[in-house]
């Protein structure tokens, strides 16, 4: 009865009264909507169960503290998956010795580029994707996410990067390259 | 709207993966119960700390300063001791 009242309630309603309350059982309400999810990012991200565990873990710390933060401007769960992506993009940072995860970081920009069509993405088969993903560098893999699971806006994404908008265009932009580049390689002739 | 590629391959890893380790839960619980309890321990006894200090350090205390203000002559006064009678 008590979880069937909680699942009417919205994410705004629990912080709320979690708020008024300081009852953590609010608190457990959110992170039982979210944990398995948010678990999962961290482990496609960064590939290594115990990391995750400790990302998780150190995220759900981070989003307890912040709580009083949130002001309902943009859905939670886009709140919460921006500090997901931006503490396992900065995990992945510090375990690289050269400091870069995004393509446009480790690569020469080309004279010219070419804005590849979301489709061409959207439409590759699943299992291709999947490989792709894990080929391409971890930065890309996790903008695209946002981008395309997440469905985050560019000011968004900026956000949770702490970027510019023409930073993240940018690097959206060199990620599909790549994703592409790394589709073509494997499946093209296929 | 149409599910896309990158919707589908996350839901597959979520499914593949499953439910957070019940360890998480638990290091999460005892480590938002440590900072309520560091909260109200701030909340309730700081204040009084802070007092203490200001007191034994030979401050004024606010609450002391502002009892003393409302006291009239006649009341709790009695005048200086060697005052002739």
């Amino acid at each position: 009865m008590q979880l069937t009242r909680n699942k009417e309630i919205s994410d705004l309603e629990v912080i709320e009264r979690y708020l008024q309350t300081r009852d953590s059982s609010y608190f457990g309400i959110l992170y039982k909507r979210y944990s398995s999810k948010v678990y999962a990012k961290c482990i496609s991200l960064l590939k290594d169960e115990a990391r995750a565990e400790d990302a998780a873990q150190e995220i759900f710390t981070k989003i307890y503290l912040n709580l009083a933060k949130f002001t309902g401007k943009s859905k939670f769960s886009t709140w919460i998956y921006s500090i997901t992506y931006n503490y396992c993009i900065d995990v992945i940072r510090k375990n690289k010795k050269n400091k870069n995860v995004f393509s446009d970081e480790m690569e020469r920009a080309p004279d010219v580029i070419d804005d590849i069509e979301d489709q061409e993405l959207l439409l590759m088969r699943v299992d291709r994707l999947k490989i792709v993903l894990e080929k391409i560098p971890e930065g890309d893999k996790a903008i695209l996410l946002m981008k395309y699971n997440e469905d985050f806006s560019i000011i968004e994404i900026a956000e949770a990067l702490n970027k510019s908008e023409s930073a993240v265009k940018m690097k959206i932009m060199r990620a599909k390259q790549k994703a592409k580049a790394v589709y073509n390689d494997l499946f093209k002739e296929n | 709207m149409s599910i896309n590629n990158f919707k589908r391959f996350m839901e597959e890893e979520e499914t593949r993966i499953g439910e957070a380790p019940n360890r998480i839960d638990a290091n999460v619980q005892s480590t938002t119960n440590f900072f309520t309890f560091a909260g109200n321990l701030i909340e309730v006894f700081l204040p009084r700390v802070l007092e203490a200090f200001v007191a034994m350090t030979g401050g004024s205390n606010r609450e002391y300063d502002d009892q003393k203000k409302r006291r009239t002559p006649d009341n709790g006064y009695n005048g200086p001791r060697n005052f002739p009678k």
